[in-house]
């Protein structure tokens, strides 16, 4: 009995060990198998010639889902009429239906309808179950080519957005992003558009058909993809083409240049009694189809856009325990360059000291680039995390529409990883000296109590002051 | 009101239900086929995999059965600074010289206890000079230890959505990898569940009262919800908020932490969940490799209080600068009360921009922007919400009638079958399109599982799908009363430049 209980004993004490002995020290030491997979190709999901305006179809017979996206150029960026028009093309109703009542059609058949402006492009969808697709095709196509823009409709939005447009200022996080670019890109450009009441000053249905005409009856750009289960793929091609036969392709003109009129210098709004200084630091920087853009890409990771690990998350959040939300950023378009920036927000008397840590960490980039070690981090993060970008049926329709909009060839993802894996050191070091802000070029926005961030740390323990990065311009809210 | 805090705001995981794949395209669309291995270690530990052949991604989640309604007063905000403190590392991650470590944290303890004493009784100098002392062990320790070790690991193997978040019920670790890479969360997770250590205590603590700075306090409706939620409950713990009151934030110690965590991270208290393109033997062997080994720990203790029976309506006045809005909640049942999934067809009917808040208050009045109605589904019963933001310069109050007028109609008149009907296939068809999504999916399912079992995402559509008109008029009498409610009318602080 007892030698029973020793050895039952002895097992007990074994087993951890045993364990223990099948588990690495260290998770370096795992082998991982291979992973074998490649990005999916969209030559292979495309729909031969462009008569048909169907683009890309993308099937997954797995769940009886489908989702049918229109994808459009509704017009200059920066324009009241598209961003007016566009989402009034749902709102506004048809010839034979309201809003609500097509919104209530696509419900009752567990769908969903949206229909969004971006920046640069237009979007309409349709998600249905994949037996109600030849019923979702017909009504995008009534709410693209033959909408109401109801009176009704329109007088809701137009109040809707003079609403939005007093209460700006309401939320300090938005106010101080919105200030942030229109101080970085100029009032000029195109992302700094935002309705207001005098955008509607003149409006009418009339002129909501006019655009309409121009926008659909000779698009510079439309096209639909297809994700899910799609039923019966010739018929409802042939639809689709039936559908949209009055649709003739205009000329592809060339677009305005985007003007970039960047201020620097310090902007300090007053907000009294705000416990939290709300802070933008950047500068323009360029479009996602520009050379640099991956090499700045890698470089931002590092800097501050990789989460924890980056530097200045690293240094403002985790070391100082300053803010909450800290990162950086490339705000920026297929096309038209936006803008690089950090933000955080920090208790008021840390603001000035929170600033310096970020300049300094700026200027370290410029001046020392990356390491080796990092270099090879943000590479691995950047490629490794690839196939995320094609999770469903849907993002992968929307993966090759971006590719369209962005003007990319069809190759850009199948030869992502290599491009990305030929970045060096000094090519890093070259696009954050030609992009990063200096201390002078920086663009600073400050949203908070400005006497208590004026005041800085009243312990002296930081003595930074905000007079020590530049002029400090105040400024009302606008 | 469900609320849910996260360790970085990247992206907040809602608990949606997730369904499962219809079998055939002749079939009913929201039929449920969910194929998920299930498994519980010797330990208590569960765990539930879901393979997704060819999906080249893994999402992986380890969920504790631990939120705020297990703080108590003095403590609230505890489950989610722990959530914080659990991506500083452990014995073996995120440190140099563990031995070292441990001995420099007792010090900055005790530095920190000296300096608090200091600007308590001993004037500004003094505070000066134990500040300067514990700053420069603070610096002493970085020496120590491996900054955001955890996250270099996970990011380096192609991590994306890193993150954790934790609400009143659930605190949950999410992370997805490519899927030859899920030993490494095994690796990772039972490690931090056995070994965690809680480094970097006192500038993490800033980190989540800046959270809370930047979440509530400076927002523009923030300190208005959370009021009217306390105001709702009277005893339960659902009454303060997930990130915690600041003077709690400021009382929590080092060794709060490691009480609370022995009591509520334990494999018996925890489900693992993955889903996507993994091998389900090879993945349950890792889960034995890795967590089995980890003692199953003590019973976690459950919240003993009951919120008792309201016995009166209630009502906050708010000033903010804001969009002028009115919120009513009423209290309801738990998550697995038969009333919960007609209460949600209820919400369906009256929200969205199709729903009867818009048409009447938006559309036909045009007194109010938006309006909507929600319900909680919860752990212990939680509330339904009715709100709206009036429009321009519209008096709040005067949506408060507007509001009564769609609640007395639900109670007098069943709504119509086709409005039921619309209702509850746009529940039943978000749970079928959330299947889509393997993140979604393994956090539903690690959630119902610790609710009782996995399978609910799976039933309750068809629960939803079995509500009548009737159901709904019942529902709407037996819990939209004046009584049960709490009213909050938020008004327009200022004139403000227009």
């Amino acid at each position: 009995m007892k030698r029973a209980l020793a050895a039952a004993l002895a097992a007990l004490l074994l087993l951890p060990l045993a364990r223990a002995q099948e588990i690495p020290d260290r998770p370096e030491q795992i082998d991982y198998p291979a992973l074998d997979w490649t990005p999916p190709d969209p030559a292979k999901f495309r729909v031969p010639g462009l008569a048909g305006v169907v683009r890309y179809v993308v099937e997954d017979p797995s769940l009886p889902l489908a989702t049918v996206t229109a994808w459009f150029d509704a017009g200059e960026p920066g324009t009241a009429l598209r961003e007016i028009g566009v989402p009034l093309l749902l709102d506004g109703g048809t010839f034979d239906r309201s809003g609500t009542e097509i919104r209530r059609a696509v419900e009752a058949l567990g769908g969903r309808i949206s229909v969004d402006v971006d920046r640069e492009w237009a979007r309409a969808q349709v998600s249905v179950f994949s037996k109600d697709l030849p019923a979702a095709v017909d009504l995008l196509a009534d709410v693209l080519l033959r909408p109401g823009f109801r009176e009704d409709a329109l007088e809701r939005f137009r109040a809707e957005r003079i609403d939005e447009w007093n209460r700006r200022n309401d939320d300090v996080g938005r106010m101080t992003a919105r200030l942030f670019r229109q101080f970085a890109l100029g009032d000029l450009h195109p992302f700094n558009f935002h309705l207001s009441p005098v955008d509607f000053r003149d409006l009418d249905r009339t002129t909501l058909f006019r655009w309409h005409e121009e926008t659909f009856r000779h698009p510079r750009e439309l096209f639909l993809t297809l994700a899910g289960r799609i039923p019966d793929r010739e018929a409802l091609l042939a639809q689709i083409r039936k559908r949209f036969e009055s649709v003739v392709y205009g000329p592809d003109e060339p677009r305005p240049a985007v003007e970039m009129r960047p201020h620097h210098r310090i902007f300090l709004v007053d907000r009294p009694g705000a416990t939290q200084g709300n802070v933008r630091i950047g500068a323009p920087a360029m479009a996602e189809n520009d050379p640099d853009y991956l090499s700045f890409l890698v470089m931002n990771h590092v800097l501050g856009g990789g989460g924890f690990p980056s530097r200045i998350t690293k240094k403002v959040r985790s070391d100082e325990g300053l803010a909450y939300s800290v990162g950086s950023r490339i705000d920026t378009g297929m096309r038209i360059a936006g803008d690089f920036h950090v933000g955080f927000q920090t208790r008021s008397a840390m603001v000035p000291y929170a600033i310096r840590l970020v300049l300094d960490e700026i200027d370290r980039m410029r001046s020392d680039g990356v390491t080796d070690e990092e270099l090879a981090a943000a590479k691995a993060a950047l490629i490794e995390r690839l196939p995320s970008r094609f999770e469903t049926p849907e993002e992968t329709a929307e993966a090759f529409g971006e590719l369209e909009i962005a003007g990319f060839p069809l190759g850009y993802w199948s030869t992502y990883a290599g491009r990305i894996e030929a970045i060096t050191k000094e090519e890093v070091l070259r696009v954050a000296r030609k992009w990063l802000p200096t201390r002078e070029t920086a663009t600073i926005v400050v949203v908070g109590d400005a006497k208590a961030i004026l005041a800085g740390d009243p312990t002296g323990v930081h003595p930074e002051s905000l007079h020590d990065f530049g002029d400090v311009h105040p400024l009302d809210e606008r | 009101m469900p609320r849910t805090r996260s360790l970085f705001p990247l992206l907040v995981l809602l608990l949606g239900a997730a369904a499962a794949p219809a079998a055939g395209p002749a079939e009913d669309p929201f039929s449920i086929d969910l194929d998920v291995r299930e498994a519980t270690l010797e330990n208590g530990l569960r765990v539930l995999l879901v393979p997704r052949p060819g999906d080249p991604r893994v999402a992986c989640r380890v969920v504790y059965g631990v939120g705020s309604v297990n703080e108590r007063p003095g403590i609230t905000g505890i489950s989610h600074l722990l959530e914080h403190m659990m991506f500083k590392g452990t014995e073996r991650i995120g440190v140099k010289d563990a031995a070292a470590d441990r001995e420099m944290i007792a010090r900055i303890d005790a530095a920190h206890a000296a300096w608090k004493a200091a600007r308590a009784k001993d004037g500004a100098d003094a505070a000066a000079t134990a500040r300067a002392s514990f700053d420069a062990l603070v610096r002493q320790e970085k020496e120590l230890i491996e900054k955001d070790e955890l996250w270099r690991l996970y990011t380096t193997a192609g991590a994306t959505g890193l993150n954790a978040f934790t609400s009143q019920d659930i605190t949950a670790y999410i992370v997805t990898l490519p899927a030859n890479r899920v030993e490494l969360f095994f690796w990772l997770e039972a490690d931090r569940m056995a070994n965690a250590v809680m480094r970097e205590f006192h500038s993490e603590r800033e980190v989540v009262k800046e959270e809370r700075r930047l979440r509530t306090v400076n927002t523009p409706t923030g300190p208005f919800e959370e009021t009217l939620n306390a105001l709702a409950y009277t005893a339960h713990p659902y009454r303060w908020p997930v990130v915690g009151w600041m003077s709690d934030l400021d009382a929590i110690t080092r060794r709060d932490l490691d009480e609370y965590r022995a009591k509520y991270y334990t494999p018996r208290n925890a489900v693992v969940c993955l889903a996507g393109g993994l091998d389900a033997d090879r993945c349950l062997k890792l889960a034995k490799r890795y967590f089995g080994g980890i003692p199953a720990g003590p019973e976690p203790p459950r919240p003993a209080t009951v919120e008792p029976p309201q016995e009166g309506r209630r009502r906050l006045d708010a000033t903010a600068r804001a969009a002028p809005q009115v919120r009513i909640l009423w209290h309801v049942p738990a998550f697995d009360h038969p009333d919960l999934p007609a209460l949600e067809v209820l919400a369906g009917i009256l929200s969205g921009e199709t729903g009867r808040l818009s048409d009447r208050l938006v559309r036909e009045l045009g007194i109010a922007r938006s309006a909507r109605a929600d319900v909680d589904r919860q752990l212990y019963p939680s509330l339904f919400s009715m709100s709206a933001t009036a429009a321009g310069d519209v008096d709040p109050e005067t949506l408060l009638p507007a509001l009564g007028m769609e609640v007395r109609r639900l109670k007098n008149e069943a709504p119509g079958a086709e409005e039921v009907e619309r209702a509850r296939n746009q529940i039943a068809a978000r749970s079928v399109r959330s299947l889509r999504r393997v993140g979604w999916l393994s956090v539903g399912l690690a959630a119902a599982e610790l609710r009782g079992n996995w399978r609910d995402v799976v039933e309750y559509p068809k629960k939803v799908l079995a509500v009548t008109p009737e159901d709904v008029r019942r529902v709407a009498k037996t819990y939209l009363v004046d009584e049960n409610s709490t009213v909050g009318v938020l008004r327009r602080a200022e004139e403000v430049k227009k």
